[in-house]
């Protein structure tokens, strides 16, 4: 495991430090349940700079959302405990600073939006007092002034007569409108990183592309990175200059969006793009499934854990875990076969 | 194919065989819900036209797409269709039988040639059904079984069919992954070996890997029994993928319709090609390269629908007369059918601009 951490640490890195906001480090995160304690994140480590935005993909159980719950310091607890890692933050590990150090963090240093934004706004108070809290805490504005802001930053998030939707409750307004305002409130004050999880996948595609498109110009504008986490190939594949496939609690394959989609180095990355129906291609007969299921997380296969499902594996897959290894200058790839996988669907995917 | 084989019924399929009658045809259907105010004499304030007159014939064998934004009427139509819920008005003619205005009893026997798989593979089995109960249950309602051996063995042959071992009968819903909670309603629902599915979002909620899996089964299933389709989704993708036509509503209206190959190709109504720009496909070189058509603002409310064209309120070339005229669906290419005051002059725009391929 050391050694998949100086690998990442080196080749996602290729640029100065000073470039990085946010190193996560051999990050592992457990829930305890009555089969044991389950290992959700298993050492996962990547790199955050400065205006970037990186996608995290991976279907439902990959670890995706308790990543970043871990970073924010966010998994509930019990059952969830945060076991060893780091999460460099602008040079400070959040997992070492005392838990009252963090709500200065959450907001005005990585704001968070979710998916579902009718449970993370409160019912009971107006969308005004929501978007003015942080403001007062984080940056000292209050009364009139924070009422200016708030009216602005629903402007600027495209919600029209923001003076009278200020007084509104968040029930009086629609999904997309909802989703609107949490982003006003995660970029109220103006957060270095922007976590993005699931952020409009209960939201109907032509306001999924609405919010999507606002969320990537405002987060431009303002140089805030963005770590985009999402089950949607195509969201990332618009918007993010970088990608980590995750499956089972770990990193796979991670690289520019080029390298990714264009030419794939792990198996499992190659099933998904395999498994969707594509627009950008001649309509086929059938597709091509990954087999089998997700494992079961208490018991997962021995070796690489994506193994029973794979159409490369080797017996050497059985006994071995396979590390996160560079296959191309920034992609990296946790396959033994992962040249005979790139070079043998490489081609169809350009 | 030991289902259709087993019975003489399994033989409706084989009876539309004649491609010039549709299986299903429906005419101007509406649904409208009325809103109601007053505590002791209720009276009707305003009415959801949920959908409101919208017509399509599905054939023998064939699947109809059916996409739209969530409150765009979809599941209201589908339910309307089967009789779940009772039509205003309209026709719906099922093996050239008339569906609207029977009573429960009478659409019985026509229910088990109906069927439907619904979105959530989790709140559509009952918890404390055995697999092989939940699967049979249909057999048992239609009184399709002879014996207990052969029930047993109907549900042997219906849990291999989806691609689920026989000895999982024994298992509570619980105990299967959501991928297998779908094989399990896929399973159910062609039981009474029906010629008709509806499929609302019923992959939607399973993660690619998965859906990919049960979009196949469907296929295989289609091929072997000839079944017709009515496939309700919001992913134009998939829907592409499965459907030979697609119909696109938009808040009750049918907007366009056509063969699915055109209809992505060529998209008419300014609506479909908003819908199409709308999906992302995982190619970082298109995607990044292609511009899109983002709407304006939300869903009109059903209750109040914009005057003239639905949709001109987001429409991005809408024209003043957009508002006032409220225009039919009209043919402007060969099977293919869109309801657009610009329509015609827009195609050649259109295929320029709106597509991704």
């Amino acid at each position: 495991m050391k050694r998949q951490v100086q690998t990442s640490f080196m080749t996602t890195n290729p640029t100065t430090n000073s470039s990085l906001l946010l190193q996560v480090r051999d990050l592992r995160t457990s829930f305890r349940t009555a089969e044991g304690s389950i290992a959700a994140v298993n050492g996962v480590s990547f790199d955050v700079h400065h205006g970037e935005t990186l996608g995290l993909v991976g279907e439902s159980g990959c670890g995706k959302s308790v990543t970043a719950l871990s970073i924010m310091r966010l998994v509930p607890n019990p059952p969830g405990i945060i076991e060893s890692g780091e999460v460099i933050f602008e040079g400070v590990d959040l997992l070492k600073i005392p838990s009252k150090e963090m709500p200065s963090i959450r907001g005005a240093g990585i704001g968070m939006i979710f998916q579902e934004p009718m449970s993370s706004l409160n019912p009971v108070l107006t969308i005004g007092r929501q978007i003015t809290e942080p403001l007062g805490v984080h940056l000292g504005l209050n009364g009139t002034a924070a009422e200016n802001r708030a009216a602005e930053l629903l402007e600027m998030v495209g919600i029209a007569d923001s003076r009278r939707r200020l007084k509104d409750h968040p029930h009086q307004l629609s999904g997309g409108q909802r989703q609107r305002v949490m982003i006003a409130i995660a970029l109220s004050c103006e957060p270095k990183l922007l976590i993005a999880d699931e952020a409009t996948t209960a939201l109907d595609v032509t306001i999924q592309a609405q919010i999507l498109e606002l969320m990537k110009n405002l987060t431009t504008q303002l140089g805030t990175a963005l770590l985009i986490i999402t089950h949607n190939l195509g969201i990332i594949a618009r918007y993010a200059d970088r990608l980590n496939v995750m499956y089972a609690g770990k990193i796979r394959e991670s690289g520019t969006a080029e390298q990714v989609y264009l030419r794939p180095g792990h198996p499992y990355t190659v099933g998904l793009l395999n498994s969707v129906p594509r627009l950008d291609r001649p309509a086929t007969e059938r597709l091509d499934p990954i087999e089998g299921e997700i494992p079961d997380p208490a018991n997962l296969p021995t070796g690489c854990a994506f193994r029973p499902r794979c159409r490369w594996a080797t017996e050497q897959c059985e006994t071995t875990e396979p590390i996160l290894q560079q296959v191309e200058d920034r992609q990296m790839v946790a396959c033994f076969e992962s040249k005979t996988v790139s070079d043998s669907v490489g081609v169809a995917f350009q | 194919m030991t289902i259709t084989a087993s019975t003489e019924q399994g033989g409706i399929a084989d009876s539309g065989d004649s491609s010039a009658t549709p299986l299903l045809s429906v005419r101007n259907l509406s649904v409208h819900f009325p809103l109601k105010a007053g505590f002791i004499f209720q009276r009707e304030v305003a009415r959801v036209r949920a959908v409101d007159g919208i017509s399509f014939d599905i054939n023998p064998g064939e699947t109809l797409g059916l996409v739209g934004e969530s409150g765009s009427g979809k599941t209201t139509a589908a339910k309307s269709i089967i009789q779940l819920i009772k039509p205003n008005s309209g026709s719906v003619k099922f093996e050239g039988q008339e569906l609207v205005g029977l009573s429960n009893g009478a659409m019985r026997p026509i229910r088990r040639k109906m069927g439907m798989v619904f979105q959530d593979p989790y709140g559509s089995l009952n918890p404390r059904m055995r697999a092989g109960d939940i699967v049979g249950e249909p057999l048992k309602v239609h009184g399709l079984i002879e014996s207990q051996d052969d029930y047993r063995s109907q549900i042997a042959s219906l849990l291999s069919t989806v691609g689920l071992s026989p000895a999982m009968a024994e298992r509570y819903p619980n105990e299967f992954s959501g991928g297998q909670r779908q094989r399990l309603g896929v399973a159910r629902a062609i039981a009474a070996k029906p010629s008709f599915l509806v499929l609302d979002e019923s992959v939607s909620a399973l993660d690619v890997s998965i859906q990919a899996q049960i979009l196949n089964l469907l296929q295989d299933l289609q091929e072997q029994f000839n079944l017709a389709y009515l496939f309700i989704a919001h992913d134009l993708a998939v829907v592409r993928h499965i459907s030979h036509r697609v119909a696109v509503m938009y808040l009750g209206r049918i907007v366009e319709t056509a063969d699915s190959a055109d209809l992505y190709e060529r998209p008419l109504h300014p609506y479909t090609q908003a819908l199409l720009s709308a999906i992302s496909t995982p190619n970082p070189l298109v995607e990044r390269s292609r511009e899109r058509i983002i709407l304006r603002g939300d869903l009109p409310s059903p209750i109040n629908p914009p005057s003239g064209c639905r949709f001109h309120t987001r429409c991005p070339v809408a024209v003043a007369s957009c508002a006032e005229t409220d225009p039919e669906l009209r043919q402007l290419a060969p099977n293919q059918e869109a309801a657009c005051l610009l329509a015609a002059g827009y195609a050649s725009a259109a295929s320029a601009s709106g597509t991704i391929s």
